[in-house]
């Protein structure tokens, strides 16, 4: 008996106009959403492609340890094509400093430059879904009973031998099976855009995120539906019932999200990122400070007015580097390293103590933001889906809870292999290659200058005669950093990311079921 | 007749049930909006206020040298403004920081955090979201089956069976539910008033009021279109669910599609060049210019203003900046026209039309933005002359204006209230109607043109 319910009205529905409207909406829209998002996600690839290039580059010609930082660049989610979550907010690429814990990761985001173009929403599948899935959802189901009872045919029906919760559920999935096609069509037009694209790897991973993507939007349509006909439960007139369920989706999917965001960001109190700045720049000014009085004493301590060196690059993450020069200068890089290093080590923990403030704000409006969005079941399918896709804020910080384990793990490999207190910290060149005096250095240092003055032939004819070869930076070689920890996290949907995913699973579940329990109640008590 | 029309019209809707709903959760919003806003206001100004102290602390430490007033770069923030209330003009993820010196308007940003980074984009609770996104849908909803739902009853045919002309009942349908909807604005509108008015965290001056009685006739025209849209497609159909698909089809593509394809249409039909592209050129450029720089070019000796090279210095370094500046100049404004040519697609929904308009009415958003750039171009030029009026004073300078550093130009010391001082103007009258004056022509146009659609079609329906 369910069976014929259920095929009577899917057949009804299907010659409906609704539903040729319906499909024709999805049809156009979620092909254009799905190139969008392929295209915004193909820059991004690019981006990265380009920027881990360079970092990777960049890294591998340090000549000193003192040099090395990496560069790390974010991959950028495959799923985002689905989910795009907050992956438009923040760049996609931090450097590791010592001096610095790594905060927000900055850069470009997109291959958009221009910063004018941020003031536009952009679309993303999951959302498209919701809105339009939960429309139809709604606009199928609102008169199952209203127009029922509209037309009398509810009279003639349930004095059959009909029980009325299976002609409840003959309904329920007469109007599924009309949208599940239309969903599952949407997912796979995903799918294949994903498959087709040349540079996405599907792993097994992938394809539980998107089976479980695809899970939850049934059950997401499967809460709308329910609605739907609760709302057609209570009331006695289709047009009663359309009127209410069209003003309950646009609370659910346009109001209820700006509400929250809006509320947390206005209850939560964080400062400007500006003032924080300026905290952080206070802290780096008795660091230099500190510095600056440890190099002097060194210096006291040497005899000497400051470190010759032939040349040298520093930069304010306690690079050293220099090549030749006296060996007073060598004897006082390997002082003075240690006290570098750990003044920066200190200092970051002090800037991080005011950054971590700065971001746990930001993290706290988040918080209330999620949680005050739970009153809404499609921002309880959005969260889901950007879990599930890595895309949301926890995955982001989760991201940055890694690079900063990894800045440790960095540090811990700079110590356990000495090389603090390593020369290769701050040269290449071997102590006896260097003057023996500082006089010895300016003469020739010196007499340098004169051969520079005359051209470009005296002086290399110069450096070749007098100086060692190594005392130019290109004539040393590369570190091998073979083995330098590289970052590699790949978000995976495991432990907390997946109680999470089942938490917000159960969250719709129960909506569903809560629904279901109310309108069978209220259908069973109807009086004809 | 007219008038027992509309008055029968407005009857039938103040008893409806959608309007008891929709006046509800209006107002709700309304007083929601207000309450989030008036509960933060005040800490956002205390954290301009701190940002702007700071960056005089910063300004006094350089006032030792003018040089360094000159040559360091400062960032000019957008302030926080009171008609956020009204539409917040998308102000947190517009470019609101300009870096500038004494030598150039250096670049402008949307500064780091603008908008939490952790957040999806969302839109504020202002006046302006609820009127764009809930009062259009309400209106399309009130609008819907005010025709077909007569067509499916019959009651149109015997409505005209008697002495009524089509256009009065037409346009008594019209007015009713704009009379309605305005009415459902205004006392939202009013409550919020109330509200502020309590709490004293805005100051509610004859400029406040003007701004809100410009917003409320943008408002009114507004809902007209929406109004005249939902007749239309009431006029369309014979059966109310089918105009009903049609007026959420086109609220969708009006509040949804079109809004969130910008990015794309503006990467697509209106492609600039990558900011990397840009780089290489200006880099290729200056890689030139070093190449063929007279030897001596980078020789600086700290101490010794007069020192000879510090001349060719200062000439490298000024053709460093203009090839720098040139090609970024020319690049900023390719992104500007970018902007500009997206937003032309804005004439096609009104939705976004009202936004648009509502930016001009309040100065805000992207016109704030444009003036600033403006102006600090302007200002920018007298800070130079301010400079190199009291450089050309000291002896002590030998006058080679370097863009980057102090080393050849005046290095006296100044005072705070000598230094010149970049304020904010707002737009005026003429700035703000030439601003929305297109936006306003579109909104009236479409008004016009789906109200003539749908007046003919009314007039030309068939009762039989």
């Amino acid at each position: 008996m369910i069976g014929l319910i259920a095929r009577k009205d899917f057949f009804l529905n299907l010659t409906s106009a609704r539903f040729i409207l319906g499909f024709l909406i999805c049809l156009f829209i979620i092909p254009f959403t799905l190139v969008v998002s392929m295209d915004r996600y193909k820059g991004q690839e690019n981006v990265y492609k380009v920027l881990n290039d360079n970092a990777e580059k960049l890294l591998n010609e340090a000549r000193v340890y003192s040099q090395a930082r990496p560069e790390v660049v974010r991959k950028p989610q495959s799923l985002s094509v689905f989910c795009e979550g907050i992956s438009e907010n923040l760049g996609m690429s931090t450097k590791v400093y010592l001096g610095d814990y790594p905060m927000f990761l900055s850069g470009q985001a997109t291959a958009k430059d221009n910063p004018l173009l941020n003031a536009f929403f952009s679309i993303d599948f999951t959302s498209i879904i919701a809105i339009i899935m939960s429309l139809l959802a709604l606009v199928f189901s609102y008169d199952c009973f209203t127009r029922e009872k509209e037309n009398g045919t509810i009279k003639m029906i349930l004095v059959n031998k009909i029980n009325r919760s299976s002609f409840f559920i003959g309904k329920l999935l007469g109007i599924l099976l009309t949208l599940l096609p239309i969903l599952f069509f949407c997912y796979l037009l995903g799918i294949l855009f994903l498959v087709v694209s040349p540079n996405v790897a599907l792993d097994s991973n992938t394809w539980l995120s998107i089976g479980l993507l695809f899970i939850s939007a049934v059950l997401y349509v499967v809460v709308f539906v329910l609605l739907g006909m609760f709302i057609s439960s209570m009331s006695r007139q289709s047009s009663t019932s359309i009127i209410v369920s069209l003003l309950v989706w646009i609370w659910f999917l346009f109001l209820m999200p700006n509400m929250a965001s809006y509320a947390a960001q206005n209850f939560v109190k964080t400062d400007l990122y500006e003032n924080l700045q300026f905290a952080v720049s206070e802290v780096n000014k008795r660091h230099s400070k500190q510095r600056r009085d440890k190099r002097l004493e060194i210096q006291k301590q040497l005899g000497i007015d400051g470190p010759n060196s032939f040349i040298s690059k520093n930069d304010d993450d306690g690079r050293i580097e220099f090549y030749g020069g006296p060996k007073v200068t060598f004897d006082f890089h390997r002082i003075l390293t240690p006290f570098e290093v750990s003044y920066l080590l200190d200092y970051a923990d002090k800037k991080w103590a005011l950054q971590k403030s700065y971001v746990d704000d930001l993290m706290k409006q988040e918080k209330t933001q999620h949680y005050l969005s739970l009153l809404s079941p499609s921002e309880i399918f959005i969260q889901l889906s950007s879990s599930l896709c890595h895309t949301d804020a926890n995955a982001h910080s989760l991201y940055m809870d890694k690079l900063r384990e990894y800045r440790e793990s960095m540090i811990q490999y700079f110590r356990s292999n000495k090389y603090f207190e390593s020369s290769l910290w701050f040269t290449p060149n071997k102590y006896d290659l260097l003057c023996d005096s500082e006089e010895e250095y300016k003469k020739l240092s010196g007499d340098w200058y004169e051969a520079f003055l005359k051209g470009k032939e005296a002086e290399k004819e110069f450096s070749e005669k007098y100086m060692p070869k190594e005392w130019l930076s290109e004539n040393n070689a590369y570190l091998d950093l073979s083995d330098f920890p590289r970052f590699a996290y790949k978000p995976q949907i495991t432990g907390p990311a997946l109680n999470y995913a089942i938490s917000r699973f159960a969250m719709l579940l129960f909506i569903a079921l809560v629904i279901l329990m109310l309108t069978m109640l209220r259908f069973s008590g109807y009086r004809i | 007749m007219f008038k027992i029309l509309f008055i029968r019209e407005l009857q039938n809707y103040l008893y409806s049930l959608r309007f008891q709903i929709s006046f509800v959760i209006v107002t709700l919003v309304f007083i929601f909006g207000t309450i989030f806003y008036i509960v933060s206001t005040g800490d956002k100004q205390d954290n301009y206020n701190k940002f702007v102290q700071e960056q005089e602390k910063q300004l006094e430490e350089r006032i030792g040298n003018a040089g360094k007033v000159a040559v360091s770069r400062t960032n000019y923030i957008l302030s926080p403004k009171s008609y956020a209330v009204i539409d917040d003009c998308k102000e947190n993820i517009l470019p609101n920081s300009l870096s500038y010196s004494a030598y150039n308007v250096w670049s402008f940003n949307v500064k780091t955090a603008s908008s939490n980074p952790y957040l999806k984009k969302a839109q504020g609770l202002n006046w302006a979201f609820i009127i764009s996104t809930i009062i259009s849908f309400i209106t399309l909803l009130f609008a819907f089956d005010a025709i077909s739902g007569e067509k499916e009853d019959h009651t149109l045919s015997l409505v005209f069976s008697n002495k009524v002309s089509r256009a009065s009942f037409i346009l008594s349908k019209f007015l009713s539910i704009l009379t309605v909807m305005f009415c459902t604005i205004l006392v939202g509108v009013i409550v919020s008033l109330l509200i502020i008015s309590f709490s004293s965290k805005i100051t509610i001056n004859s400029y406040f009021l003007g701004n809100t009685l410009g917003f409320l006739s943008v408002c009114l025209l507004f809902i007209s279109v929406m109004a005249i849209i939902g007749l239309l497609a009431s006029t369309l159909s014979k059966q109310s669910n089918i105009s009903l698909l049609i007026c959420l089809t086109i609220w969708i593509f009006f509040a949804v599609v079109l809004p969130n394809a910008s990015v794309f249409i503006a990467t697509k039909f209106f492609a600039i060049p990558t900011a990397k592209e840009v780089n290489d050129i200006i880099k290729a450029e200056q890689d030139d210019i070093y190449k063929n720089a007279p030897e001596g070019s980078w020789s600086s000796y700290g101490g010794q203003p007069f020192y000879p090279a510090h001349e060719l210095r200062a000439n490298n370094q000024s053709n460093l900046f203009n090839a720098e500046k040139k090609h970024k100049d020319a690049y900023y404004n390719q992104m500007f026209r970018q902007f500009e040519n997206t937003r032309i697609v804005a004439i096609f929904s009104p939705i976004m039309q009202f936004d648009c308009i509502n930016e001009g009415a309040l100065g805000g958003g992207y016109l704030r933005f444009r003036k600033n750039w403006n102006d600090l171009h302007i200002f920018q030029e007298s800070f130079l002359k301010w400079f190199k009026d009291l450089d050309a004073r000291d002896e002590k300078s030998p006058h080679w204006y370097n863009p980057y550093e102090i080393i050849s130009t005046t290095q006296q010391a100044v005072s705070l209230d000598q230094i010149p001082h970049y304020t904010e103007k707002a737009a005026t009258l003429a700035e703000r109607i030439a601003y929305s004056q297109n936006y306003l022509i579109a909104m009236i146009a479409l008004f016009g043109i789906v109200f003539a659609f749908c007046f003919v079609r009314f007039l030309r329906y068939d009762v039989r």
